[in-house]
């Protein structure tokens, strides 16, 4: 089998990718940068005649998104699918369904749920407040909870920016802390995907492995699945395909998180300078919008591979 | 401009909306954990509640509806959804093995 996961003859590609993108936002950032609020250019064409062009670009570039995220989902669809579950070769006996042996390193599918939210490490627990939750479901149910409130207070933030009865300086405050909230918030996410990744935490009572350290990775081909119901028998299986899809498609939002958190960043300065006003937080409502999105592709990820 | 939905914000009711809903999902996955309900009515629940979450975000968050030009751009968000279609069924569904465990009234034939 051949183990190559990247190609560097792919490196120019990517590079130019990044470099289109790269420019596309620093022409928005220079736009931002000087929009007080007087001229906000209109799109002139059917079918968005009258509306904003910068709310155009990024109803744009979201649809390019979905086609982003829908390709990974796709992928993830088709290989769970056509993938046999490892539980249900162990339940056959170690045999496919097709009645053909499994050989040990053969490719079955362990969902990452069964590493998340399932009953599969010893160190596991039902710990957690004596709700019966999985402690290694923490950090993906708290990061559920960060998005929404930091969907939350991105439309919070624009409330307030678009408010005329409030005094500029407490407008501008409260607009600055509603965005630093959202930063925090989308530290928070990412923190506690690295600690479900790769750190794991042990805090009391409270114990969860890491996915690396359980063995849930990229180039494991020969993970021990012992699976349910069947004491000490268990199977070798290769992981690879179901940790790709989950590590592909996890990753790439968390690397929209990142690029949201650089933009809030950004705004987060701006709002500190008294840079939103009624005439201009236009500007919040459509980073919100990529934000949202964001929030609304978790909404999708978090059930399809961290609970099922 | 600030709109309602039963008399209230309506950003803090799809907040409120939002944040229960993710408290019966989590709740959902730990009584399945424990065997309290089914693979099946785990599967039913998750993807309701997906759904309206998702519902909840893309009009209220988004603006798709309840805003001058949300219809247009309610149909700019939905043109993806023709070539979502074709890809969920030519990449997602062309395993030769995947269509046999699919149920019937999801079958293209």
């Amino acid at each position: 089998m051949d183990n190559t996961i990247y190609s560097a003859g792919s490196l120019p590609i990517v590079l130019v990718g990044f470099a289109i993108i790269l420019s596309g936002f620093l022409v928005w950032w220079r736009q931002d940068l000087s929009f007080d609020g007087h001229y906000e250019p209109k799109s002139a064409g059917v079918p968005f005649k009258n509306i904003d062009i910068r709310k155009v670009g990024i109803w744009v570039f979201l649809m390019s998104e979905m086609m982003v995220f829908s390709s990974l989902f796709s992928t993830y669809i088709r290989y769970r699918l056509g993938t046999e579950s490892c539980q249900a070769i162990l339940d056959n006996h170690s045999t496919f369904s097709n009645g053909v042996p499994f050989t040990p390193g053969d490719a079955c599918w362990i969902p990452a749920s069964y590493f998340i939210a399932g009953s599969h490490s010893e160190s596991w627990t039902l710990s957690l407040g004596g709700f019966g939750l999985p402690d290694t479901l923490v950090p993906g149910a708290i990061n559920t909870f960060a998005l929404i409130i930091s969907s939350f207070t991105v439309v919070m933030a624009l409330q307030t920016a678009k408010r005329e009865d409030m005094d500029a300086d407490e407008r501008s405050r409260k607009v600055r802390n509603y965005l630093a909230a959202t930063l925090v918030l989308a530290t928070l996410f990412l923190t506690l995907k690295m600690v479900e990744w790769f750190i794991g935490f042990n805090i009391g009572p409270f114990h969860a492995p890491s996915l690396m350290e359980d063995g849930y990775t990229i180039h494991n081909t020969a993970y021990p699945f012992a699976g349910s119901g069947h004491g000490e028998e268990h199977l070798t299986a290769n992981l690879r395909l179901s940790a790709s899809t989950f590590y592909v498609a996890t990753g790439t939002h968390g690397a929209h998180v990142f690029g949201g958190m650089v933009g809030l960043s950004y705004m987060t300065f701006k709002a500190h300078k008294g840079g939103y006003s009624p005439s201009n937080a236009v500007s919040i409502e459509y980073f919100g919008l990529y934000w949202h999105f964001v929030d609304l592709v978790w909404v999708l990820v978090f059930p399809a591979f961290y609970l099922y | 401009m600030s709109h309602t939905i039963f008399g209230k914000d309506a950003y803090n009711m799809n907040f409120a909306m939002l944040m229960i809903l993710t408290v019966v999902e989590v709740g959902a996955v730990a009584a399945s954990v424990q065997e309290m309900i089914t693979a099946e009515m785990i599967i039913f629940v998750l993807v309701s509640i997906g759904v309206v979450k998702f519902l909840g975000i893309a009009f209220i968050f988004m603006h798709l509806r309840m805003e001058e030009d949300s219809n247009i751009l309610t149909m700019t968000a939905l043109f993806p959804v023709f070539f979502i279609g074709i890809m969920i069924a030519v990449i997602a569904l062309t395993s030769p093995a995947s269509p046999d465990s699919l149920p019937a009234w999801c079958r293209f034939w």
